[in-house]
């Protein structure tokens, strides 16, 4: 799979200076949309803030509503204002704001590309955005390979193997509902853009704590000795939503939690805990050793369905205090949807370094709290030479990964009550970002775009990434699909449904209690 | 972030530095009996400061900082009159990101008369171990000076600001064979102040223009207030001369605006006849970024040029834990031509 490594700066930026793009023109299609308004432009402002966007940067959006530069322009500063991290300062958004274009039209419109590459041209011309492109799909799925074709067709989609002229997709989740939709998106996209210039994004690998998963692994001596299945008993991934569907249910209805949650995001975070250390934190030596987690990891069949999944959907129920309805009462969702909104599942890494020691993944909205986190349960100490007494409550070591909220690790061991006898006592060693680093992390949109930008592919989903992630699950995508759920089977406001319970107790595990 | 009410202050006069860790110790202890506060963990600041005045600035600054980095923040002050030891010890708590609410701790300790000469054993017992210390000196070093001495080699990392005296080239001369010596690692202040114009010149120079710049007979101009060069123009200068390389040819001139310590940077051979001018809108966070080509058109563009305050810039060294090898290869070009434009 070739790659190409973006261009390093001319100048030695030493530890102060952060590496900016090239000159670019940012094609956002969907740039009315919600995505835009929360995120997208909200981070581009936020990198223009800091000198981080290329002086000749220039942002076209794409979208249906009838709106001219000006009215664009407006639009985004209430998304800036609203969603940014930051209050808008009036020079930064001038400058910004004179970089903004907007142009109105149908995603499958021929003549919008067409008057999108003569628009494309002028930058060029006037802004020095040098035949570079990126276009981000901020759409419905559905206009993924729509919008990729119409790009090829108008020539926008070609680039120079020397890397002098880049034109990147950037595409939103999901990619593909199952593993048949998704290689046929990809054949599509492929027959347009190559692989290289493809960024499939999945924010949860533009958080910080993500990220720190792999310095804390690969940067540290004392954790890689024992992250292996000689002293790991299992791992809990959990992404657990106090959250119902919202104004997403017609969407969610047509995806479920393992579409939404587990074939991404969970499957991505796994790969990056259950890797093998990569030589470079490089684009393709990363992806090379998260590919190779997924592809040891046996996709589910008849057996693994019945036994090593099970799915849930909420009912009525209390949340912080509050009533909150049902999913099937949700607006925009059908009211006998068979649509899960939680999944546990057992799966096994059958490698030298995991073989045995299972992988727990759980997550569901209406959960009693919100918490993303990956446990790390060591086995017990091989022998206590303490009193029985002394020991009734001793719980093995416990490396805790809190992705959000309350970002940070926490590693769980055995202390000694003070007092004349050897009682022992669980305590726990705490590093949390937020007193550590007193400053907020980036958000993980930026974080990519930038990435994005500078051609870093590292934290985006390689093709053969998403390919295996579909084909682990696909299988109880199809049995979920053709099977009625016992739905509702939890009560929003509890951790899942009972059959959950049962799964991680079945081998004399529980899972954690968040 | 937001800021909690300051959970306690002390103060007492001709005190030990026992007492000073004890009272501490109970600040840290919430009144409500409840467990003790979580501290930050990131490093400890000392500052210095020679008198009063100059230590209620600094105090201010450090105040403004507590946002941003410090676990516990060390002020010493050297005062001539009297005997003995005064301190004065604080905790204000922050509620971090996630809810937590973790303190930080401000010591400021006033040694007076005789007690000044044992500076750096009052200060020992209060440096956290294990974390970096970070030494601010908030005027240019002076060779030799006892209490620099002293400090400099408690810390990991020291921050002057050499542009603070009459003669800022002085100043930058002073501190370059501090800054060889590597240890601790040194950088200036106003080497922070211009970091957001190399940022920015960084984006405009990409390699064909800077094999240009190298190839060719450049020149830069380099505009600060009249009278002496600033700190900031020398070292944007000296920063210039080392990444182009001997050739350049490099003019540091005066205008009668006191905005910035840096008004503008003109560069010119980075392409035939092409010239690249950066200048700072008066009283603004930003730049107007003009390219002329050789023909004479030009494009003129705004971009951000962010002016930080004094804390931020303190901020933002606070967050380098490594030898800053620009900075380092940048002064000695700073000095010389501080040396040669007679500044």
């Amino acid at each position: 799979m070739s790659t190409i490594a973006p261009p390093e700066p001319a100048i030695d930026l030493g530890s102060r200076l952060v590496r900016t793009p090239q000159p670019v023109a940012i094609v956002i299609f969907g740039a009315t949309g919600d995505l835009t308004h929360r995120k997208l432009m909200p981070g581009l402002y936020s990198l223009a803030a800091q000198q981080l966007l290329p002086p000749e940067a220039a942002i076209v959006g794409v979208a249906r509503s009838e709106l001219d530069d000006e009215g664009f322009r407006e639009r985004m500063r209430e998304g800036v204002r609203r969603h940014g991290h930051a209050p808008v300062d009036e020079d930064v958004w001038a400058g910004f704001a004179r970089r903004l274009h907007y142009l109105p039209g149908g995603f499958d419109d021929s003549g919008v590309y067409e008057r999108l590459r003569a628009l494309l041209a002028d930058l060029d011309a006037d802004r020095g955005t040098r035949g570079n492109r990126l276009f981000y799909l901020a759409t419905a799925p559905e206009f993924f390979p729509v919008i990729a074709e119409r790009l090829g067709g108008a020539g926008l989609a070609e680039e120079t193997d020397g890397g002098e002229r880049f034109a990147r997709l950037v595409i939103e989740k999901p990619f593909g509902e199952d593993l048949r939709s998704a290689r046929a998106l990809n054949t599509r996209l492929g027959q347009v853009f190559r692989e290289r210039q493809v960024y499939r994004i999945d924010h949860y690998l533009g958080k910080e704590t993500v990220q720190n998963l792999l310095v804390l692994r690969f940067g540290n001596a004392i954790f890689e000795p024992v992250w292996n299945r000689r002293y790991v008993d299992h791992v809990q991934i959990t992404v657990a939503e106090d959250l119902g569907v919202g104004t997403r249910g017609g969407y969610y209805d047509q995806s479920g939690a393992l579409r939404d949650i587990v074939q991404n995001h969970m499957l991505q975070v796994l790969s990056i805990v259950a890797m093998e250390p990569p030589a470079r934190f490089e684009s393709r030596e990363v992806r090379d050793e998260k590919v190779k987690v997924l592809r040891a990891i046996p996709c589910f069949d008849d057996g693994s369905v019945a036994g090593d999944a099970v799915r849930g959907q909420y009912g009525a129920g209390w949340i912080a205090g509050e009533p909150v309805p049902g999913y099937r009462d949700e607006p925009g969702v059908d009211p006998a949807s068979n649509t899960e909104t939680f999944v546990a599942m057992r799966l096994a890494i059958d490698n030298w370094r995991w073989s045995g020691t299972p992988f727990y993944l759980r997550t569901g909205k209406r959960l009693p709290r919100r918490a993303t986190e990956v446990a790390i349960q060591f086995k017990p100490a091989p022998h206590l030479p303490f009193t029985s007494t002394a020991v009734e409550a001793v719980q093995p070591n416990l490396l805790t990964l809190r992705i959000q909220p309350d970002e940070g690790a926490s590693l769980r061991f055995l202390a000694k009550v003070p007092g004349p006898q050897i009682d022992l006592r669980v305590v726990s060693m705490d590093f949390a970002y937020g007193s550590s680093f007193l400053r907020p992390s980036p958000e993980a949109y930026e974080r990519l775009l930038l990435d994005a930008l500078l051609g870093d592919s590292t934290l985006f989903a390689r093709w053969d990434e998403v390919e295996r992630a579909w084909e682990i699950i696909d299988p109880l995508i199809a049995a979920w699909a053709t099977t009625p759920g016992p739905f509702p089977n939890y009560e929003a406001g509890t951790w899942g449904p009972a059959a959950a319970e049962e799964l991680i107790a079945r081998e004399g595990r529980e899972w954690r209690r968040l | 972030m937001t800021t909690a009410a300051p959970p306690g202050r002390w103060e007492g006069a001709g005190v030990t530095l026992d007492e000073v860790l004890a009272r501490l110790a109970d600040l840290r202890c919430p009144p409500d009996g409840g467990p003790p506060y979580n501290r930050t963990g990131v490093l400890t600041l000392l500052a210095h400061a020679t008198g009063a005045g100059e230590a209620a600035a600094l105090d201010g600054v450090i105040h403004d900082l507590a946002d941003h980095q410090p676990s516990r923040s060390v002020l010493v002050v050297e005062e001539d009159a009297g005997r003995g030891i005064d301190a004065a010890v604080s905790l204000a708590c922050r509620d971090a990101e996630g809810g937590q609410s973790v303190a930080m701790e401000l010591v400021r300790l006033t040694l007076r008369g005789p007690a000044r000469a044992g500076l750096a054993s009052a200060v020992v017992p209060l440096l956290r171990v294990d974390l970096p210390t970070v030494l601010w000196w908030p005027r240019a070093p002076e060779d030799g000076h006892p209490a620099l001495e002293a400090l400099a080699g408690l810390a990991d990392r020291m921050v002057t600001e050499a542009g603070r005296c009459a003669r800022p080239a002085d100043g930058l001369r002073a501190l370059a064979p501090l800054a060889a010596r590597g240890r601790p690692a040194a950088t200036d202040l106003a080497w922070a102040a211009i970091t957001p114009w190399r940022q920015l010149l960084a984006q405009m120079i990409d390699p064909p223009a800077l094999a240009a710049l190298r190839s060719a007979s450049s020149v830069a101009a380099v505009a600060h207030p009249e009278g002496p060069a600033t700190a900031e123009a020398l070292l944007l200068a000296g920063w210039l001369r080392d990444v182009i390389g001997a050739g350049l040819m490099v003019e540091l001139h005066g205008r009668p605006v006191d905005d910035t310590p840096l008004l503008a940077v003109e560069l010119e051979g980075f392409a035939a006849g092409r010239r690249l001018i950066v200048e700072r809108l008066p009283g603004r966070s930003s730049a107007a970024v003009v390219v002329v080509e050789p023909g004479g058109a030009s494009r003129r563009r705004v971009l951000p040029l962010p002016r930080p305050a004094r804390a931020h810039l303190i901020a933002g060294e606070l967050e380098l834990q490594r030898r800053d090898r620009p900075f380092e290869r940048a002064l000695p070009h700073a000095v010389a031509l501080a040396g040669g434009a007679g500044a």
